[in-house]
């Protein structure tokens, strides 16, 4: 598989602290990437970075170019962001939401095309939203935001998905549909995707690879199809001391100590 | 639901056209010389001239004036993504009443140079409060308001300094009423500039809602989805500032109509989109020409405006407010 992102040595911080020391990885095409770590180790800080947001020492390459010298349309016509939390403030129709996601593919004065309403209309039919197309986007549950800010992350047509706790606000079904998404159009348009998780069972079920962020550093890298017990005891180990991962039927599950 | 989404447009446009041209039409005829449609079409000279050269500019500036005010107010919520920002917050109008205090104090107080001297004023201010912010070298929107707090509060210091030294019977007068804006000085002279400033400047806005939508989102979600947050940020803070400013500078100020327009035309429609900002600015004429229409009814002078359409808006505003919380 090609590597599509590079981070090369990257360091932030925030005046005298150093929140990110020298964190190198790759991430590959077609791999849904999910990154570990207690709060504050600087999942929030590496996403923030990637996104232009944040100063930061070291280089990000995508697809072979450096971040760093895309301009902000460039950058969101190979990046995709999902929030963990909105900022929609007004109220839209949630077909428009979607579309929001094709801005970086328009012109300063453009308008969607006739094929880009259909895109997001074609999104809103994968997330199982497309009978609310014209429904106001605040009146929606919190896990159907996050399903309708997926369709336009899927219209936005990035190489590169970044994803902020996208299950946080979502229940067991949704969660499903939309890992089930993610892992579809990552396969099928050989993308990659970045996924910021809490639920250490979650990241075994839906990545690829999982990269253990610890103290701003990244401590560990591991793709739990080919990884031994001791690999996976050893990473898992360094976040969560009280589990231990265990292999049954193929897939990997974790066992929590004192009954948890 | 597509069919009730069209509805739902052609309703409110068709109510706020209708009740627009009604209050055009009064306008144009009620004054303190009434004009009738059958002296108009006889050719009275009189009133004829009264017409072409007073009556139709001012209602066309009523016209114009809210228009503008109206989108440019969206424009100053959406950007500060603050419900209550006005052209205030970074300092237009009162950078315009400082440059209109001096037009009346050191030059005469003629009209052309008032409103020279306002639009100029306003402008600079403008470019001080996003200049000052650009030397914090941060691109957050903070940044913006702390500037204009500090521009704004310098611009008053002066005006009070200003108001000081002025003569009480012959210039405190006609500050203060610059200050709450008036269409009586209004003449058919007056309007071609501002309205070719202020429409191209509407114009640009328009055009630009997608932006504008955009800029909506938080810095982070507008730069991901590739809006350059601070130079669009910028670029539509100076057309409205370019709009509010060839405006208020012939009008004198005009409170409420920014803050009030956009509101209701959100709360009526539940919608944030391009036909909402239009139809905002269609409320602000409605409003202003009301407005207008009171100003010279009333009483035997001319009223100051910004005293009607702060007594006409305010309680829709609540009303539509209290109607949401019950709905809530």
């Amino acid at each position: 598989m090609r590597e599509l992102f590079l981070a090369e040595t990257i360091s932030v911080s925030y005046g005298k602290k150093q929140v990110l020391d020298s964190c190198s990885f790759s991430l590959l095409a077609g791999e849904v990437t999910g990154i570990l770590g207690k709060n504050g180790s600087g999942k929030t800080t590496l996403f923030r970075s990637i996104c232009g947001q944040l100063p930061y020492k070291g280089r990000f390459l995508l697809e072979g170019k450096d971040l760093h010298r895309l301009s902000d349309r460039e950058r969101a016509k190979r990046i995709s962001y999902l929030p963990q939390r909105h900022s929609i403030a007004f109220s839209l129709p949630v077909a428009e939401v979607v579309l929001l996601g094709v801005s970086p593919w328009l012109s300063l004065f453009g308008q969607p095309t006739k094929a880009q309403r259909q895109a997001a209309m074609e999104a809103l039919s994968q997330v199982g939203l497309a009978d609310m197309c014209h429904r106001d986007f605040l009146t929606l549950s919190e896990g159907q935001k996050q399903l309708c800010l997926l369709a336009r992350t899927m219209v936005q047509q990035t190489q590169f998905w970044l994803m902020d706790e996208p299950d946080a606000a979502l229940d067991v079904e949704n969660k499903q549909l939309l890992f089930t998404q993610v892992r579809q159009t990552v396969a099928a348009g050989q993308k990659t995707a970045l996924l910021a998780l809490h639920d250490p069972q979650l990241a075994l079920t839906c990545c690829d690879r999982l990269l253990f962020l610890k103290d701003g550093a990244l401590a560990a890298s591991i793709a739990p199809k080919t990884a031994t017990e001791a690999e996976m005891m050893a990473a898992f180990g360094l976040l969560y001391s009280k589990t231990r991962p265990f292999l049954r039927q193929g897939k990997w599950f974790l066992d929590w100590e004192d009954g948890q | 639901m597509q069919k009730q989404f069209a509805n739902k447009w052609i309703f409110w446009f068709g109510a706020a056209l209708v009740l627009t041209g009604a209050a055009f039409v009064v306008s144009l005829c009620v004054g303190r010389f009434p004009l009738s449609i059958s002296d108009l079409l006889t050719g009275q000279e009189l009133p004829v001239r009264v017409f072409w050269t007073l009556r139709l500019p001012r209602t066309l500036m009523a016209v114009l004036a809210g228009f503008v005010l109206g989108v440019a107010g969206s424009v100053y919520q959406t950007v500060f993504q603050n419900p209550l920002a006005s052209p205030d917050i970074i300092g237009v109008s009162s950078g315009a009443t400082v440059g209109a205090a001096c037009a009346i104090l050191f030059f005469g107080g003629g009209m052309a140079v008032t409103a020279a001297l306002a639009f100029v004023s306003a402008l600079v201010t403008v470019f001080l409060t996003l200049g000052f912010s650009r030397l914090s070298g941060t691109r957050r929107l903070s940044s913006v308001v702390l500037s204009g707090i500090a521009v704004n509060a310098v611009t008053q210091a002066i005006l009070m300094l200003l108001k000081l030294s002025a003569d009480p019977q012959k210039h405190l007068g006609a500050i203060e009423y610059w200050v709450m804006g008036t269409l009586s000085d209004m003449t058919a002279s007056k309007l071609p500039l501002s309205a070719v400033i202020s429409l191209v400047s509407t114009g640009a806005i328009l055009l630009l809602h997608r932006q504008l939508l955009l800029l909506s989102l938080s810095e982070e979600e507008a730069g991901m989805l590739g809006v350059s947050v601070e130079k669009m940020r910028f670029l539509l803070l100076v057309f409205a500032t370019l709009a509010v400013a060839s405006i208020v500078s012939v009008t004198g100020l005009i409170s409420f109509v920014g803050l009030l327009a956009p509101h209701v035309a959100r709360l009526l429609t539940k919608d944030f989109r391009l036909p909402t900002m239009v139809f905002g600015g269609i409320l602000g004429s409605l409003l202003l020409l009301l407005a207008d229409l009171l100003a010279r009814s009333i009483g035997t002078a001319d009223l100051p405006l910004s005293i009607f359409t702060s007594f006409l808006g305010a309680p829709f505003l609540l009303f539509l407010v209290l109607k949401g919380g019950k709905m809530a």
